[in-house]
């Protein structure tokens, strides 16, 4: 029985933490967005300009403001593929 | 030149970005060369469907507005080499679609693809009417229930009246996709039967979609659930698409569920 529930247990949260950690994304990205108008242009621009010179994965790219004080940091993640990491 | 295809309904929340994610899918697996196009300006949800939400770039207004051309525009799915996804705009300018920029979209498009499928937004406002103006086949889907299929007979009357076609006296093909479809509950009289709906809509059936709990568990992993080989959903969609092609469908499941159906509510037509 508690095998049973373990399965359950498992399947029951698979999907749904998927579209949770989609949503997190998703949203984060939106609300940083709404900051001044440049940031998304920006945001656009970077993915571009990654997109252009190296085989990264555009999921794997996060740009993202944060406020802390009465600094905004832009902070910007992108995870290379392996082959282009050990080529260049 | 491709073929144009609207998805629509009137009403929200019935099912159209399920079926234009899948049924372009289909289209793409069938081998021609398909785009989807979200319509939906300022609460764009294709892309989460299609599961594209984090390589979208530029967006359906960029290209309107010049900040992009359509092929930088494009997502291409991750699965299938010929299916693409264009975004909707995530702004809340209600006027950034223009009649002349979806057309040049839409012209752009039309030399490089098989299929145009356009997910329109619900309501009868702007986006719904850009997004069915240029259309040359309408999939109008509606669940069962009351106030959908109302719906889907005003959206009927917009078809025949505001689309290019329609001014131009030329006909526009109407399919209807039954979706959220109970069986059960249409035999016991508790919901409209696929019949009634027909009948009251007067249009070509295209498909029955059942209502399924795989249809939410493909949407949180952002698949669209035609490729769900599993789900009754899924199979349904499948049917679709060879049914909108003039294929032969998958087989039904078992003998006994064979022996036991009943009138064939479908037109023996080809619709492609």
């Amino acid at each position: 029985m508690t095998v049973f529930n373990l399965i359950r247990y498992f399947r029951r949260n698979s999907s749904a933490q998927t579209a949770k950690n989609r949503l997190h994304i998703i949203i984060a990205q939106e609300k940083s967005e709404q900051g001044p108008d440049y940031i998304q242009t920006l945001r656009r621009e970077i993915l571009a300009l990654v997109s252009k010179y190296t085989e990264a994965d555009l999921d794997k790219v996060s740009v993202q403001l944060h406020h802390k004080d009465n600094n905004a940091i832009l902070e910007l993640n992108v995870t290379l593929p392996d082959k282009v990491a050990t080529t260049t | 030149m491709a073929k144009i295809i609207v998805v629509t309904s009137g009403k929200g929340g019935v099912g159209k970005t399920t079926t234009s994610g899948s049924f372009a899918t289909g289209l793409a697996m069938a081998g021609y060369k398909t785009v989807v196009i979200d319509f939906d300006i300022g609460l764009r949800n294709l892309d989460l469907i299609m599961g594209c939400e984090r390589r979208v770039v530029y967006d359906i207004v960029n290209v309107i507005h010049g900040d992009a051309n359509v092929n930088q525009a494009l997502i291409r799915d991750k699965k299938l080499q010929n299916l693409y996804i264009l975004a909707a705009s995530q702004t809340r300018d209600k006027e950034a679609l223009t009649q002349e920029g979806v057309k040049k979209i839409l012209d752009d498009l039309s030399t490089q693809f098989d299929y145009i499928v356009c997910d329109s937004p619900a309501g009868i406002e702007k986006g719904a009417y850009m997004a069915m103006y240029y259309a040359d086949i309408a999939i109008v889907v509606t669940n069962p229930e009351i106030s959908s299929v109302r719906d889907s007979d005003r959206i009927l009357g917009l078809l025949a009246s505001k689309t290019q076609r329609a001014e131009r006296g030329e006909e526009i093909k109407e399919f209807l996709v039954v979706t959220r479809y109970a069986k059960k509950r249409a035999e016991t009289g508790e919901m409209l039967s696929v019949e009634n709906v027909q009948e009251l809509l007067g249009i070509p059936l295209l498909a029955i979609i059942p209502e399924s709990s795989a249809v939410l568990t493909a949407s949180n992993a952002g698949q669209p659930v035609i490729l769900d080989q599993k789900s009754d959903a899924g199979l349904a969609y499948r049917n679709m698409v060879a049914r909108f092609l003039g294929k032969k469908e998958a087989p039904k499941k078992g003998l006994l569920q064979r022996l036991l159906r009943t009138k064939d509510v479908y037109q023996k037509e080809t619709f492609a």
